[in-house]
C-alpha cells in the first residue's frame, strides 16, 4: 500500500482529502503543521508527500527545502496543494523540487488523486 | 466641462480639470494639473524677465538674475509637487494590488474546503443514498461554489494584469481535454437556462503548451458568456480542431448577439454592451478583457463575428507544440 503524507493545517481539508484516498487504497498521514509535517516524514517515509505553502510553525517552503536537502527524503515526490497564486510562487516551489503545483480551488477532488496517481507512477 | 470618455485620448488630456475630477485628483494633487501650472509659471516668467530685464535693469543684472533664481526655484518646488504626485499614485496602486492578493487568498480558503466537502459528498451518490432532491441541492452548491471560484480567480488575475505582474507558467496539455471537461461542469447551468450545450472535437489533436489554469478561465469565460446571453431554447456549440500550426477553439451561441456600433468596445475592461446588462444583471464585464490578454500572451489570437438577435461565434487560437 502506498502511503502518502499530507501537510495541511485546514482539518476540513484533511478530512475530505484523507477519506478520499483511503476509499482509494492509501494509507494516509495527516500533519497540521510544518514541523509535525517533517517529523512525520522521516519516521514514516510516505511514497509522496502533499504539501500545503501557509502553515503555522514552519511554512510550506521550509518544508520543502529540508526534505530535498534531507538524503532519504529527498526522491519523495512534493506536490504542493495551495491556494496562493501559481504566477508568484510556482517557480520558487519548482525551483526547491517541487514535482507540480495545483490551486487547490482549480482541481475537483477526483483530479487530484489523478494527480497523485499519475506522479507515482513514473 | 464637457467630457466623453469616447474623445481620443489626446482631446482628453488638453481638458485637464476635467481629466483630474474623473480621476478623483484634488486639483493641487493632480499631475497633469500641475505640469500646466508649471508651464504658464515658465512662459509668464520669460517673458517677464526680458520685459523687466531689457527696460529696467540694464545697469543691474543682478536683480534680473535674482529674478530668474527666483522663478527656477518655484518651478523645482513645482516639479517636486508633480513627482510626489505620481509617487502616491504608484503606491496605491503597489496597495491594491497586494490587498487583491491577500483578500483572494482568504477567499479561496473557505472556497476550496466547500469544493472538496461536495466533491466527498457527491461520490456517495452512486450507492442510491440520494433523493433527486438532495441531489439537485448539492449539485446547485457545486455550482454556485464554482462560479464564486471563477469570480476570484478573474478579480485576481484582473488585478494582476492592471500591475503588469502578470505571468504565465505553460505546461503541455490537451485543448480538447480541458475543453470537454468545462462544457461537461457547465451541462447543468445550461441545463438549468433552457439551453443545449454540444461538444465537438477530432481525436489525436497535438497539444499545446500555455498555462492551463488561465487558458481554462477563457474557455469557462466564452461558454458562460454564451450560455447567460443564449435565448431559451437555443443551443451552444464548443469545438476544437486543428488550422494549420494552431488549434482552434470556437464558441457559438444563437443568442442575443452585440449590438453593432458597441462590438469594437467588447474587449475593454468592465464593457458590459447594453443588451447584455438589460437581460442580466450580473457581470463583471472583465471575462473579455482577461481573455484577450491571456490569449495574446499565450501567442495567440482571440476574434469574433456577432449579429444583433442572431447570435455570436468567438474563436481563438493557440500554437501547437513543435515537437
Amino acid at each position: 500500500m502506498k502511503k502518502i503524507l499530507f501537510i495541511e493545517d485546514e482539518s476540513a481539508l484533511q478530512r475530505a482529502v484523507a477519506s478520499v484516498l483511503k476509499e482509494e487504497g492509501f494509507e494516509v498521514s495527516s500533519a497540521l503543521d510544518g514541523e509535525i509535517g517533517i517529523r512525520l516524514a522521516k519516521e514514516r517515509k510516505p511514497d509522496l508527500v502533499l504539501l500545503d505553502l501557509v502553515l503555522p510553525k514552519k511554512d510550506g517552503f521550509e518544508v520543502l527545502k529540508e526534505l530535498k536537502e534531507n538524503p532519504e527524503l529527498k526522491d519523495i515526490p512534493v506536490i504542493i496543494l495551495s491556494n496562493l497564486e501559481k504566477s508568484d510562487e510556482v517557480g520558487k516551489a519548482l525551483e526547491l523540487g517541487a514535482t507540480t503545483y495545483l490551486v487547490k480551488t482549480n482541481y475537483q477532488l477526483n483530479e487530484v488523486v489523478e494527480k497523485i496517481k499519475g506522479t507515482l507512477e513514473k | 466641462m464637457w467630457y466623453n470618455p469616447n474623445m481620443p485620448r489626446w482631446l482628453r488630456r488638453l481638458n485637464v480639470l476635467s481629466e483630474c475630477r474623473a480621476l478623483d485628483w484634488g486639483l493641487w494633487q493632480c499631475p497633469p494639473f500641475l505640469y500646466l501650472v508649471m508651464g504658464f509659471i515658465t512662459i509668464i516668467a520669460m517673458i517677464a524677465t526680458y520685459f523687466f530685464s531689457s527696460r529696467y535693469f540694464l545697469d543691474e543684472p543682478e536683480i534680473a538674475a535674482l529674478v530668474v533664481i527666483a522663478v527656477t526655484i518655484l518651478l523645482f518646488i513645482l516639479g517636486n509637487l508633480i513627482i510626489s504626485g505620481f509617487n502616491n499614485i504608484a503606491e496605491a496602486n503597489r496597495m491594491k494590488t497586494e490587498f487583491v492578493s491577500i483578500v483572494s487568498h482568504q477567499l479561496r480558503s473557505p472556497l476550496s474546503i466547500s469544493k472538496w466537502t461536495l466533491g466527498l459528498l457527491e461520490r456517495q451518490k452512486g450507492d442510491g443514498n440520494f433523493t433527486s432532491d438532495l441531489a439537485t441541492s448539492i449539485y446547485t452548491l457545486h455550482d454556485t461554489n464554482e462560479r464564486m471560484i471563477r469570480l476570484v480567480n478573474m478579480l485576481l488575475e484582473a488585478s494582476r494584469i492592471d500591475a503588469k505582474t502578470f505571468a504565465l507558467r505553460p505546461e503541455l496539455f490537451s485543448l480538447s481535454e480541458v475543453a470537454g471537461g468545462i462544457v461537461k461542469n457547465f451541462e447543468r447551468f445550461a441545463a438549468a437556462s433552457n439551453v443545449s450545450l454540444k461538444f465537438q472535437t477530432r481525436p489525436s489533436l497535438p497539444q499545446v503548451r500555455a498555462d492551463r489554469d488561465k487558458i481554462s478561465m477563457v474557455i469557462e469565460n466564452l461558454v458562460d458568456n454564451a450560455v447567460k446571453y443564449g435565448r431559451g431554447g437555443g443551443e451552444v456549440w464548443v469545438g476544437v480542431e486543428r488550422v494549420g500550426d494552431f488549434l482552434r477553439l470556437e464558441v457559438r451561441d444563437k443568442g442575443a448577439g452585440i449590438p453593432e456600433e458597441q462590438q469594437r468596445h467588447i474587449f475593454q475592461k468592465f464593457f458590459r454592451a447594453d443588451n447584455a446588462k438589460n437581460k442580466e444583471t450580473q457581470g463583471t464585464g472583465m471575462g473579455l478583457y482577461i481573455a484577450k490578454e491571456i490569449i495574446e500572451a499565450s501567442q495567440g489570437k482571440i476574434e469574433f463575428k456577432s449579429q444583433e438577435r442572431k447570435g455570436s461565434t468567438f474563436w481563438f487560437t493557440l500554437p501547437i507544440k513543435q515537437t
